[in-house]
């Protein structure tokens, strides 16, 4: 059940009333999240989970503990409360321990839906059956996963700020295969508005690149013009947000880091196509409207034109350096031209389109070098035309690499990443050269 | 107080309260977990301690198969209505499901169980004073950043504890206390320029043991060669691309054994459930029996009885008594990993004990037990296995890792990489990662070291599953030795 803000202040203000410490906060996330899972054409595991948890953070001067639990009653919340205490006074000082923030003021970011609490285990099924149906109509095998969530957060802490959120949350992924293994499809969409998921469109999409996809044949591996479609694109934008972090670059282990000393903010980096951003009030991406302790989110620019104009600064951080915190941005905004992916193929005389990107890990922080496979369909381009399909390959490629030459892009839109972690909004990206490494025979 | 949720709640009231309720309302089978989780985390950096966390939670997942559907709910209020609540709720999820359900699940047969089980620890990481973790970090950062050139040093203590009860409608009644224990550190060097750096993390694995594995384990000691390592590493020459042979000690090899054998061999992936997330596998049930996975001198199994794997149990969370079992014997693949509903599917009569829940409130599916590549049955030690390398490269510890999502094309990098020169270890190299094919790799292996080499590593974190599961898993090994793979240079100018 969705407590409103009055009810969650209520709760949060009782286990405040237990502290003894110096300073204290304690959040609390509680939601319903309900499942369904299929493959082989058939459900497979299901899942309805129904979780309160309560984190509570109590200082004395800078001896911290933390404690969490999922225990609500009165009693065991006072308890959780000793714990946390006990835990700070046991701890030896952390030095890098910021005060609580007092109120603040956040940006309203779309995130409830009211019509998506209503989906049920019945209106699953029919989504997966659309699916299912579709495989058994092409002779294909599906493989997917519906979830959608409510829940809600609150935030308080003994210096008097309080931050609520209720959110809605919905998210699909859909892979087809063909009978024989050759060939894979897959799509995804993910929204606050469950009914902003259309079941039918994510079928379409994975049945096409399934068959498009089958019997591909090896090329050789090495230096290629690639399209990466907008959901592999994410992917490199994870992994560039992910070193976004100025007191890495300050320590001198970051690709941010500026030869000498210092950062690498203000020098231009990349293209001056490549415009990155966060902003959590972004109508198709919302985000998150706090971050680090409660600092509220604002829009963020990373990279204007190609320039690195801000990383990412923890309270902490800021302190020593006596600048402002830059928490982290809750989504991550790629802007686009105004072309099509079509456009962006006929574009290519000859280069790969890559549909998506799987197992990526780091290799060197130095250069954001990473390593990953293609997967869901990589297809040759020849004079502009896609020829034929092509056998997945390994790569070994850096963002910080690819973002200095982004040839042409399309209109971004908001895209699932097979490896997670949203909301992101991407071009489809022709860059000049992507380095494979290796292929791989995998569907 | 005592944590422990035995003497707070009535839980076999609580359990037929949920079996009951299930089959009232027509289920077939039921089971329901009830399980505590304690965790805590100790972070630290230099000479700051970072972070002191203790988590807990606590609730309970009820699992049914009606109408031929599995059906699943849980929640975090552990009180008798919300366990009806609860019991219903999965059954409607199984109901609305069995629309799709083409044949129904059915389970393999299990004795059944009224037992305890227990991780056999000496000292309860939980009941160890935060100072006394605190300054063990804080001694590893000390003694790492002693080493002229190291910088940076963090240093991190996890432990977790799971007290689980399981029920089912067979009979069965089973409580286990698992324990489980992860230090670890990373020390980095920087060059003096400032414009150059590398890393060397700890070589300790994680532990399905107790608070007595950060005593036996040299930490400190560790901590100050591998500040000495970061810094020679640093000032290591390149590698030059191409082929040579490679010795693998087992502080990678386990990482190599998870991804290439461990996940290759899930029953689940290779018939296609993990498609749309993990992947599926290579390793089709066409292969069973006939497939030469390895050199003849392979030797692989799934053991959830090994003493410290962070996988070992007493019954894993289909009831079932945790086992051991061939999966790659003399090089040729004879078994899956399996749980109760996927044994049949495959023609077994029982499980391999391979069911495993993260928390109350995931779904058990199949996840990795240990799974171990045994130790050469001939005396063999690391040095003579490098004595007969002409050009190779001995790794050590795990590094960048992927691999395709049918488990053929991997890439491996490391923490650290010794040249060897004609049977001997000359220096130390940097921006190593060496790439293969499964087959190819486990067929090359020509010489595994004997068993007083064998150790264990492992993961705490394997993930798996819409929604992510993360396992703790253990693989151990002795040093082994391949031929003529292919190395590069992961060095680019950006």
């Amino acid at each position: 059940m969705i407590l409103p803000p009055s009810e969650v202040k209520d709760i949060l203000a009782q286990t405040l009333s237990y502290v003894k410490a110096d300073e204290a906060e304690v959040s609390i996330y509680a939601g319903l999240r309900e499942e369904l899972r299929f493959a082989r054409n058939m459900p497979i595991s299901c899942g309805y989970a129904d979780e309160t948890h309560i984190y509570i953070m109590c200082a004395f001067g800078q001896q911290v503990g933390y404690f969490s639990t999922t225990e609500t009653n009165a009693t065991a919340l006072e308890n959780a409360v000793r714990r946390a205490e006990d835990a700070a006074h046991l701890a030896p000082e952390s030095p890098e321990y910021m005060p609580r923030l007092g109120p603040q003021q956040y940006l309203h970011t779309p995130a409830w839906d009211a019509a998506s609490t209503h989906f049920s285990a019945h209106d699953r099924a029919r989504i997966a059956s659309l699916a299912i149906d579709g495989a058994r109509d092409t002779n294909l095998t599906s493989a997917g996963f519906f979830e959608n969530s409510q829940g809600y957060t609150g935030m308080m802490n003994t210096s008097g700020l309080f931050a609520y959120r209720c959110a809605t949350h919905a998210a699909y992924s859909l892979t087809m295969r063909t009978s024989d293994g050759m060939g894979s499809g897959w799509a995804a969409a993910e929204s606050f508005r469950v009914a902003a998921i259309d079941g039918g469109t994510i079928t379409k999409r994975a049945v096409e690149k399934a068959i498009q996809s089958q019997n591909p044949t090896p090329l050789e591996p090495g230096a290629y013009t690639v399209v990466l479609e907008p959901s592999a694109v994410g992917d490199m934008l994870n992994i560039f947000r992910g070193s976004l972090d100025r007191r890495a670059a300050d320590e001198g282990r970051s690709y941010f880091s500026n030869v000498g000393q210092g950062t690498k903010i203000g020098q231009t980096l990349f293209g001056d196509n490549i415009t990155i951003y966060s902003d959590p009030t972004h109508a198709i991406v919302p985000g998150w409207p706090w971050g680090e302790n409660g600092l509220p989110l604002h829009r963020t620019s990373w990279v204007e034109k190609g320039t690195l104009r801000n990383l990412v600064v923890s309270r902490y951080w800021a302190q020593q350096k006596n600048i402002e915190p830059m928490p982290h941005g809750s989504n991550i905004i790629m802007e686009g031209q105004e072309h099509t992916l079509d456009d962006l193929i006929a574009a290519t005389e000859r280069g790969l389109l890559v549909t998506s990107l799987w197992y990526i890990r780091g290799v060197d922080p130095q250069t954001m070098l990473h390593t990953g496979l293609t997967r869901d369909g990589v297809f040759l381009i020849e004079r502009g035309k896609v020829t034929r399909p092509v056998v997945n390959l390994r790569w070994n490629e850096s963002p910080a690499a690819i973002f200095k030459c982004v040839e042409m892009m399309s209109r971004p839109e908001r895209v699932v990443t097979r490896e997670g972690n949203g909301p992101i909004l991407a071009p489809a990206l022709k860059i000049k050269e992507f380095h494979f490494t290796s292929v791989s025979p995998s569907t | 107080m005592g944590y422990s949720f035995v003497s707070d709640f009535d839980l076999h009231a609580l359990s037929m309260r949920a079996l009951e309720a299930t089959q009232a309302v027509g289920a077939t089978y039921c089971d329901i977990r009830i399980s505590r989780h304690r965790n805590q985390y100790v972070a630290t950096r230099e000479n700051k301690v970072l972070s002191v966390e203790d988590n807990q939670s606590f609730g309970f997942g009820i699992r049914v198969i009606a109408k031929g559907a599995w059906g699943f709910a849980a929640s975090t209020r552990v009180a008798p209505d919300e366990i009806t609540r609860i019991a219903h709720a999965a059954v409607t999820m199984a109901e609305a499901n069995a629309i799709l359900q083409q044949e129904p699940v059915e389970l393999a047969p299990t004795p059944t169980f009224q037992t305890r089980w227990a991780t056999a620890i000496k000292i309860d990481p939980f009941d160890v004073p935060v100072e006394e973790k605190t300054e063990l970090l804080l001694s590893i950062n000390r003694e790492a950043l002693k080493a002229r050139g190291t910088k940076f040093c963090s240093s991190m203590l996890y432990a977790a504890n799971e007290q689980k009860f399981f029920a089912s409608s067979e009979g069965s009644v089973i409580e286990q206390d698992i324990y489980r224990i992860y230090p670890s550190f990373s020390v980095t060097a920087l060059s003096a320029d400032g414009n150059d750096f590398e890393s060397r993390g700890s070589l300790c694995a994680p532990m399905g043991r107790g608070y007595e594995w950060c005593q036996e384990y040299p930490l400190v000691a560790e901590a100050r060669q591998a500040g000495e390592e970061a810094v020679e590493k640093l000032k290591a020459p390149s590698i030059e691309p191409g082929r040579r042979d490679l010795i693998l000690m087992p502080s990678i090899t386990w990482l190599v054994i998870h991804e290439s054998i461990g996940h290759a061999t899930e029953l689940d992936r290779a018939l296609g459930l993990e498609a749309n997330f993990a992947g599926t596998s290579f390793v089709t049930p066409n292969h069973l029996g006939k497939l030469q996975y390895g050199a003849e001198l392979v030797n692989v199994i799934g053991d959830r009885t090994e003493p410290g794997g962070l996988a070992t149990v007493g019954f894993d969370d289909d009831g079932v008594q945790a086992t051991q079992f061939d999966i790659i014997k003399n090089g040729k693949f004879v078994g899956y990993q399996t749980t109760r509903e996927q044994a049949r599917w495959i023609g077994d009569t029982v499980s391999h004990g391979c069911s495993y829940a993260d928390n109350y409130a995931h779904v058990p599916m199949q996840r990795m037990p240990n799974v171990s590549l045994l130790p050469g049955e001939t005396p063999l030690s690391p040095d003579e296995l490098i004595a007969d390398v002409e050009d190779g490269v001995l790794i050590q510890g795990m590094g960048s890792w992927s691999i395709d999502q049918q488990r053929r094309n991997f890439q491996f990098g490391g923490q650290l990489f010794h040249v060897i020169k004609n049977g001997k270890i000359t220096g130390m190299l940097r921006d190593v990662a060496f790439q293969a094919m499964t087959l190819d790799f486990w067929n090359s292996c020509d010489a595994i070291c004997s068993k007083e080499h064998y150790e264990l590593g492992g993961s705490y974190y394997c993930g798996k599953a819409q929604p992510m599961q993360l396992a703790p898993v253990s693989h151990g090994s002795a040093p082994a030795r391949f031929r003529n793979i292919d190395f590069i240079n992961t060095k680019r100018e950006v």
